[in-house]
Formats: structure tokens, sequence, C-alpha cells
């Protein structure tokens, strides 16, 4: 009898002290593409957010991008700095365009085809950096025509610990 | 009894030791969260011809201007941005060099060989967005909500002078990323 009621308060204990699972995503952030987006080109997430980062760290995360048109098209991917910034981010100092790897700059998908693309930051552990900081990672269709053409940007926030 | 001791020990020892400290991140743990939102966009307008232009001439896409040979009378907001994505977006704006060929001309405010173009989100009444050159972008619409669309001019700031008559022609690009 002892010992179930031991077990007991050890089983209570484990599970008082094992980490809640986080909530699920809200109903209007869906975690597949609408359908309606099958036939536009797109990019996912719009957001990325690292936290806790340090000189010498590195973090790396997947860059959907989907091709919307008939055809097969290239696509371009590419660093890129904004001073349209979000709030409380200042621009990625001028040296952060090496400490970014893109797997694939230069993806070629076939008709309606999703590819993921690995994206990694890599910062050296001398490096000097603001608090919190941004850049972007733009994506566009290199086989567009015409005067005015799209890009689709992913931004990438990062804050230091 | 002894085995009773032991057990109440270890369940002293969770409680003073919690499990969700060894569990929980060590504190150089870099944390990444990204929210499935989808980024695109669409232009229904893609093409302006702005023809044969005069020494510090300003020709832009609305009414009120010269019109190009590209341009459809009545048309104010010759650009139209669709947000097609599933959150707020941000739309940024950005040009290519000139290229002309053999004589290309240089990017910037009217001068000699030298010319721009501005943008503007309210039919033309201000040109205040100074499209830039590649290097960075600016901002064109702040906020622009999911599913809804919002227009946008360009206007050509000539040269003050012409060196050479080849036909120039650059590449405006529209960035969209999350609000």
């Amino acid at each position: 009898m002892k010992w179930l009621v031991v077990l007991i308060v050890v089983a209570g204990l484990l599970l008082a002290g094992c980490p809640q699972t986080s909530a699920p995503p809200a109903a209007e952030t869906p975690t597949t593409p609408p359908p309606e987006l099958y036939d536009k080109t797109w990019i996912s997430p719009g957001k990325v957010e690292i936290g806790n980062f340090y000189p010498g760290a590195r973090a790396e995360y997947t860059l959907s991008i989907h091709n919307g048109s008939d055809e097969p098209a290239e696509f371009s991917v590419s660093y890129r700095v904004t001073e349209n910034t979000a709030d409380g981010y200042e621009p990625a100092p001028a040296m952060a365009q090496a400490w970014v790897i893109i797997a694939d700059p230069a993806p070629v998908l076939a008709a309606k085809e999703t590819r993921d693309v690995l994206i990694a930051v890599e910062i050296p552990g001398d490096a000097e950096v603001p608090p919190k900081w941004e850049f972007q990672i733009a994506v566009k269709d290199v086989t567009q025509t015409g005067m005015v053409q799209t890009e689709l940007a992913c931004r990438w926030l990062v804050e230091m610990k | 009894m002894k085995k009773t001791l032991l057990a109440i020990l270890l369940a002293v020892a969770l409680i003073v030791i919690p499990v969700g400290s060894a569990l929980a991140l060590p504190s150089d743990t870099v944390t990444i969260t990204a929210t499935p939102t989808y980024i695109s966009i669409d232009v229904t307008q893609t093409d302006f011809d702005f023809g044969v232009v005069a020494v510090s001439s300003f020709n832009d896409t609305t009414t009120s201007g010269p019109k190009g040979v590209g341009g459809t009378a009545g048309a104010d907001d010759y650009f139209d941005i669709v947000n097609t994505s599933t959150i707020d977006i941000d739309i940024e704006i950005y040009s290519d060099s000139w290229d002309g060929g053999a004589n290309d001309w240089t990017w910037g405010a009217s001068d000699a060989d030298t010319g721009q173009l501005n943008a503007s989100t309210d039919q033309g009444s201000t040109w205040s967005i100074n499209v830039p050159n590649s290097a960075s972008n600016v901002l064109l619409f702040d906020g622009l909500v999911a599913l809804t669309d919002d227009s946008f001019d360009l206007q050509l700031e000539a040269p003050s002078s012409f060196s050479y008559g080849n036909a120039q022609q650059t590449i405006v690009t529209v960035s969209a990323t999350a609000d």
C-alpha cells in the first residue's frame, strides 16, 4: 500500500515537472497553403525569429518556395538588407552577408513544384552586432519579363542574448 | 521501512531538483520561431513605354502626365498590386540600373545623361518616392491587408541633356515582406 502511495506521488511529480506542450497554431495561420495559392508563386514562412543568439552560434531554417506558374522557373534566392525593419530591429551590419549561407541560391522549380531551401546564419565568435537586427532572404522568379517584376522576401529577426 | 524511506527521499529529491530543469534548454540554446504564413503577390500591369522624351521632362503613367505608347488613356493607378498572401504585407520598391546597350544613363536626379524613376501612391499628386537603384529598397506600401490591392504610378525624370540616343530600359522590382 505504501509503495502504491509512493508511486502515485512520484508519478505526479514527474508529470508536474514535464514541460507543457505549446498551444496549437491559431486557425488563421494554416500549416498548409490554402488551395487558392496553388496557382500562385509563394514563399513560406514570411518571418523567422531567432532568439538567444550569440557570436559563435549557428541557426538554420528552411524556406519553402512554390512555383505557381505552368512552366519551369529559375529563382534567385539572395541576402538583402532593408531600412524598413520590424519595430525595435536595426538593419543587419555590413559584414552580416558573409554570415548567411543559402544552400541553393538558384533553384529551378518545375511547374507547381514546392521546394525547401535551407538558410543558415553563423556568426563568428568575435563578431560585434546590435542587440536586435534584421536581414531578409529575397526570392525572385528570374524568368519574369516586363518592366515591373515581383519579389517575395522573408524577414529574419535576430535577437542576441 | 528502508524502502519506504528511500522512496520518500527520492520524492523529496524530485521536488528539490524538478524534472523540468533537467529538460529545460541550456542557457546557450538558440531558439528559432516561424509562423506558417504564405507570402504572395500579383501585379496586374507589368509594362510601360515612355516613348520619346524631351530633355528635363517629367513623364508619368497617370492621366495627368504625357502618356507613353504603352499607356491607356484614363488609367489612373497604372500598376496594381494584389496581396494574395495569408497575412498583411509591406511592399518595397527598387530598380535595376539603366540599360542602354553601349551607352547607359546614370541613375539619379535629372542631370547630363542622368535620370531616374519616381513613384506615387496617390495618383500622381505627389512623387515623393525616389525609386532607389538596387543597392537598397524603400517602402511603397505599409501594411497592405491580406486579399486587398493598392496601386501606384511611375514617373520618368529625364536627363537634362543627352549625349547619345540609345533607348534606355530598366526593371523595377516590387518586393513583398511580412508587415
